[in-house]
């Protein structure tokens, strides 16, 4: 109710926005690389969610509901840039690798960069699952909502995506 | 017998007697009971001698190897009817089309193993731990940085976004500082109109001291007025008939946002609502 009352809904949006900022942007930067691409998006994401707010039911998690607009929004984005870019998804992945690089403190030696660049070469969805479960520990359940995929299609896609980030690390 | 007789014959005297004795019907089960001891001893499952046919294993080996050389020839004919009927098929029947992964059956026991093994770890954090401990050790680095602030002025940027129409004007310095120097305007008029009245001059040289030390007095006024809440000075405005919604429009507001002339022209509400959308009311509560 509070959110379709005007006289709350702004106070409520607020309360959400900087209750969950911090975690969506993450979740979106790590998805997108850049500081200025995750502000875009996350922007995008929150209008949306002011917009929806209204035919939010409540009976359904803010958590879980916040999540997949903020995911369905950074996959859209990455759709746009490869549209926009008119190239093949290889070089889309090239592309954000290229974002990695650029960044000023990136450094090829060190295993925490090692691991991001590992991340880029995962197929969109996966690296979706393995950034939620990795990086926001998210329950397979949690996660099944906001994906609208079987948990144990989940469970398997983290496990190969942790195998896989593996054998790149120690084979770069 | 000539033999015998001419050997011994005492020997050749004595009648011929078999004086061994056998239980009765010996000779007609003999056969049976011997091959019953022979399916035992190798482990058949006894049959009665009448069960099987005869000829049964003297033909068993022959039989089988003939059944061999049966099913073999039916695969055979299979292969050949799936060519008689379709050779494009038949040419590809072998082929695979479905790709794995490189290295994927490799993995697969791993994969699987370690599956089971975290089964039960129902937290992500017990779950990479076992996955992958490399993994779990950098967990928690972060390799981006933001720029400094960036959240604490986020909420701002998106509300301002979301509703432009409803901009909630804020009581920012510059407006602080104009009704500081209007409450100091009416403040200062109403003391010179007093003191000039009183003293009737108008030369600040023949004020008397007194005089001369409440107007050096006035220059800490902005200081005073400094201490003063916002909201008491639209009070006391309000109280000396001062337009506050004029002050705080003139202040406080880009000028490009304000009605423009043709607005008035069209619209003799047009103020009314501009003030209305600028939230003047919220302000003074």
């Amino acid at each position: 109710m509070q959110f379709r009352d005007p006289a709350t809904k702004e106070r409520s949006f607020t309360l959400i926005l900087k209750k969950y900022q911090e975690k969506l942007y993450w979740h979106i930067r790590r998805l997108v690389v850049s500081h200025e691409d995750a502000n875009d998006v996350l922007q995008n994401m929150f209008i949306k969610v002011w917009n929806a707010l209204e035919n939010f039911r409540e009976d359904s998690q803010l958590y879980t509901w916040l999540y997949r607009i903020a995911t369905n929004e950074s996959l859209t984005f990455l759709e746009k840039e490869k549209k926009r870019s008119s190239v093949s998804l290889s070089d889309v992945e090239s592309g954000l690798s290229n974002k990695l690089e650029s960044d000023k403190h990136f450094d090829a030696n060190k295993l925490e960069w090692k691991l991001q660049a590992a991340i880029q070469k995962l197929p969109e969805k996966q690296r979706v699952v393995f950034n939620l479960r990795y990086y926001e520990e998210m329950p397979y359940e949690k996660m099944s909502e906001v994906l609208e995929t079987s948990e144990g299609a989940l469970k398997a896609s983290y496990h190969h995506a942790v195998k896989k980030i593996e054998d790149f690390i120690l084979n770069s | 017998m000539n033999e015998l007789q001419e050997l011994s014959p005492t020997l050749a005297a004595i009648e011929k007697v078999n004086v061994f004795t056998v239980p009765e019907g010996y000779f007609e089960y003999l056969e049976a009971d011997v091959l019953m001891r022979i399916e035992k001893e190798n482990g058949l499952t006894g049959h009665a001698e009448k069960d099987v046919p005869a000829g049964y294993f003297d033909g068993l080996a022959t039989s089988i190897l003939a059944k061999i050389k049966a099913k073999e020839s039916e695969e055979e004919n299979k292969v050949e009817e799936t060519g008689i009927l379709s050779p494009q098929l038949s040419a590809i029947q072998h082929t695979q089309t479905f790709e794995v992964p490189a290295g994927y059956f490799d993995t697969l026991a791993d994969s699987i193993l370690a599956r089971i093994k975290t089964a039960d770890a129902e937290d992500a954090a017990t779950e990479i731990r076992v996955l992958s401990p490399m993994l779990y050790s950098i967990q928690n680095e972060n390799v981006f940085r933001i720029p400094a602030g960036y959240f604490e002025g986020l909420s701002e940027t998106v509300l301002n976004k979301v509703k432009p129409a409803a901009k909630v004007v804020t009581m920012k310095s510059r407006t602080a500082t104009f009704f500081k120097y209007a409450v100091a305007a009416v403040f200062t008029g109403v003391m010179a109109l007093g003191v000039f009245k009183f003293t009737g001059n108008s030369t600040k040289n023949e004020l008397p001291d007194y005089v001369k030390i409440g107007m050096n007095d006035i220059k800490d006024v902005d200081q005073e007025l400094a201490k003063i809440s916002e909201a008491d000075i639209i009070k006391y405005l309000e109280a000396n008939d001062t337009d506050v919604k004029a002050a705080i429009v003139a202040n406080s507001v880009d000028k490009n946002e304000l009605p423009t002339e043709e607005d008035y022209l069209f619209d003799e509400k047009a103020l009314d609502k501009y003030l209305n959308s600028i939230n003047i009311d919220e302000l003074k509560n």
